[in-house]
């Protein structure tokens, strides 16, 4: 059994490596091109979400590439998310393929995922299996501190690129690291990496809030290298969703970070006051909480027809009004320009930079 | 003593709970206060307040807050999170109230009591009235009572749609081959089929044509049925009640062809218009899809409709 799973962000480098170790036949899919998405949306429903066009993408490479067994994740809504599987399941039967097709209906119970690992693991014994689980989990954590790192080093650099090639070794780095030991032994060795960059020291970027549906905001695919692409534009990104946190507030593997969408759902209060699914709660929570830390804007990404951000994208839009905060959502799908991006984007950043710059705003 | 008066926009729910919300209200000494049916100045108010992405029969909902909002004291606008343990409703319907404020600078007092049986269980119906007994300060027993009373859950709910509905079954259901007129099934959700504007007066072009339009709200065993054929639960209450309509009518001989309305960049119905299409059709039925948005016209659905109908016409003969 040739195992694959669809991409997220960086998510495979976590698991990958140490599933392998461990008896898993894996097979990812290659990294998502443009071959990728028109392999999804030329089989996908049309209104169908981005996020789900891309994995379908991914599933077809990677069955092409010799997969025989898809794991997707699934769930019970309200978010379409939960839904994936089954139909991404009917369109590559049809399509002739022949796999195995396994949906994890419960991602949020902790037994489960153990279960899990289990069954398509030599793994046997349950504590082998939450240890390596939490091995996963703190690989992911320690990619996301690295991507935050960037966050910080990007807009500082002096050379173009420096920064994202100690980003790529960082990467790399974390995913040698098999084991606790080894894992807690890289993480000194990456921050010492990114201080060695030149940077700017001088340099007091303008900080953008990147928040939204959490595909779209982790996988650069998606976004079009938005988050590289702001960096270059000396801007200093102050990310709101992250994988880890995701993960985080499910398995608690780090106990001493709190618990994000119930910190988020008590920022919204007054806003937003139940969460309508997918990151909405974060979008709206994340935003207030941007405006009063002093970050100059929010740039709200999501997938075209996404349905919880565009219940964030209306009330966020009102959070700017009644605060005089700048707020941009942007939607993405397969017909999204690099022109129209940058071009908005570019927009986007003098305005911040002139309200920073004529004391415009609060802070 | 003056009657308190609740504004309840004619859109989205309303087309599923109206008459119950409203006799509900009335039992608690309040007026109950409609918007008048859809009209093309309602949408126009809706698409000027929103972002631009949002589904049409959202739209079309936040047009009819615009013009009820200053003549009543109270807006009620529910929210609707689960109707029962395996369903959700659609995310926009869990955040209306939030994005309703957001929409508006200068609104009445919103009621959004939360519906939520897959997190209240049997108390659901104590959760939801709560607030609405605090309103309008009755007592919150005598508010759970009445909603006993009008609302014994959905499955006697003598709504517009329902009554809709089974006006059309007994005029259609029932018709003999022989007469010569075909029959359609016509699937969708309520607040998109039976909103005439939306909706194109789909019914009533149908009929012109010769044609008989039939709907259905499908009953608890024809939902468990529907689900057993597809490969997991439809955790959207509605998307749910289209997909088993669907199943109904594409198993019944008398139907001749099944037409799915739906909301352009509806989310729920992108995934099950995809499993109706290609898991429930095993017949072989005529099958369209219409989906409709604030562009769609009269003529537009009727050159659809009326092609649709020749086409079938042709296939029986």
């Amino acid at each position: 059994m040739r195992l694959t799973v669809p991409h997220m962000g960086l998510l495979s480098t976590a698991y990958t490596r140490v599933l392998r170790q461990h008896g898993v036949d894996m097979q990812p899919p290659p990294a998502a091109t443009v071959r990728t998405l028109n392999l999804g949306v030329k089989h996908s429903p049309e209104f169908a979400c981005l996020p789900f066009k891309i994995n379908l993408g991914n599933m077809i490479e990677a069955l092409d590439n010799g997969a025989d067994a898809i794991l997707m994740p699934g769930g019970y809504g309200p978010c379409r998310f939960g839904y994936y599987g089954i139909i991404q399941e009917q369109i590559l039967r049809e399509l002739g393929y022949r796999f195995r097709m396994s949906t994890t209906d419960n991602p949020d119970r902790l037994a489960d995922m153990i279960d899990t690992i289990r069954d398509i693991s030599h793994i046997k014994n349950k504590y082998d299996g939450y240890s390596v689980f939490f091995l996963i989990l703190m690989r992911m954590a320690a990619l996301d501190r690295a991507t935050s790192l960037y966050h910080y080093y990007k807009p500082r650099e002096l050379n173009r690129e420096d920064t994202d090639t100690v980003l790529k070794q960082a990467v790399r780095m974390i995913d040698l690291a098999d084991s606790y030991p080894r894992l807690f032994r890289t993480m000194p060795e990456i921050k010492k990496m990114f201080r060695a960059i030149p940077i700017d020291k001088a340099l007091n970027p303008v900080t953008v809030g990147v928040l939204g549906e959490i595909f779209v905001v982790i996988e650069p695919f998606a976004n079009l290298d938005i988050e590289k692409r702001l960096g270059e534009m000396r801007v200093e990104v102050r990310r709101g969703v992250w994988l880890s946190d995701w993960l985080n507030d499910r398995f608690r593997f780090r106990p001493f970070r709190r618990n994000q969408t119930a910190y988020a759902k008590k920022l919204a209060r007054g806003y937003l006051d139940y969460p309508a699914g997918g990151e909405s709660i974060e979008t709206v929570g994340k935003t207030l909480l941007f405006q009063k830390k002093g970050v100059n804007g929010v740039l709200h990404i999501m997938p075209f027809t996404c349905m919880p951000e565009l219940v964030a994208s209306t009330i966020i839009s009102r959070i700017s009004k009644d605060r005089d905060y700048p707020v941009l959502s942007m939607t993405f799908d397969e017909h999204v320009s690099e022109a129209n991006i940058i071009t908005r984007l570019e927009a986007f950043v003098d305005l911040l930079e002139r309200r920073r710059d004529d004391g415009i705003s609060r802070h | 003593m003056k009657h308190i008066r609740i504004g309840i926009p004619r859109g989205l729910l309303f087309y599923s709970y109206a008459e119950s919300w409203t006799r509900f209200f009335r039992d608690l000494g309040c007026e109950a206060i409609h918007s008048p049916e859809t009209t093309a100045d309602i949408l126009k108010e809706g698409i000027r307040h929103t972002v631009s992405d949002l589904c049409l029969p959202v739209k079309t909902f936040l047009g009819h807050v615009a013009i009820l909002k200053d003549s009543v004291d109270l807006l009620f606008i529910p929210r609707h999170v689960s109707m029962e343990q395996e369903s959700y409703m659609c995310p926009k319907m869990i955040g209306l109230p939030d994005m309703t404020r957001a929409c508006f600078a200068n609104l009445p007092v919103v009621l959004d009591p939360l519906f939520h049986v897959k997190q209240f269980g049997d108390k659901a119906i104590d959760e939801f009235t709560r607030p609405v007994a605090e309103a309008l300060s009755v007592s919150p027993s005598r508010a759970a009572d009445a909603y006993r009373k009008h609302m014994n859950h959905h499955a006697e709910v003598p709504s517009e749609q329902h009554r809709q509905s089974e006006r059309l079954l007994a005029e259609n259901g029932a018709v003999p081959r022989s007469s010569g007129k075909m029959n359609i099934g016509i699937i969708g959700r309520p607040y998109l089929l039976f909103d005439r504007y939306l909706s194109k007066n789909l019914f009533h072009v149908a009929r012109k044509l010769g044609a008989n339009p039939v709907s259905l709200r499908p009953d608890e065993t024809e939902i468990r049925e529907a689900m057993a054929v597809i490969p997991k639960w439809v955790y959207w209450e509605m998307g749910k009640e289209v997909v088993a309509a669907a199943h109904v009518f594409f198993k019944d001989d008398r139907i001749d062809g099944v037409i799915n309305v739906c909301s352009a960049a509806c989310g729920p119905d992108s995934f099950t218009g995809d499993l109706i299409r290609k898991r429930l059709n095993r017949q072989n039925k005529p099958y369209m899809t219409l989906s409709i948005d604030e562009h769609a016209s009269d003529v537009g659905v009727q050159t659809r409709l009326e092609a649709f109908i020749d086409m079938i016409a042709r296939v029986t003969v």
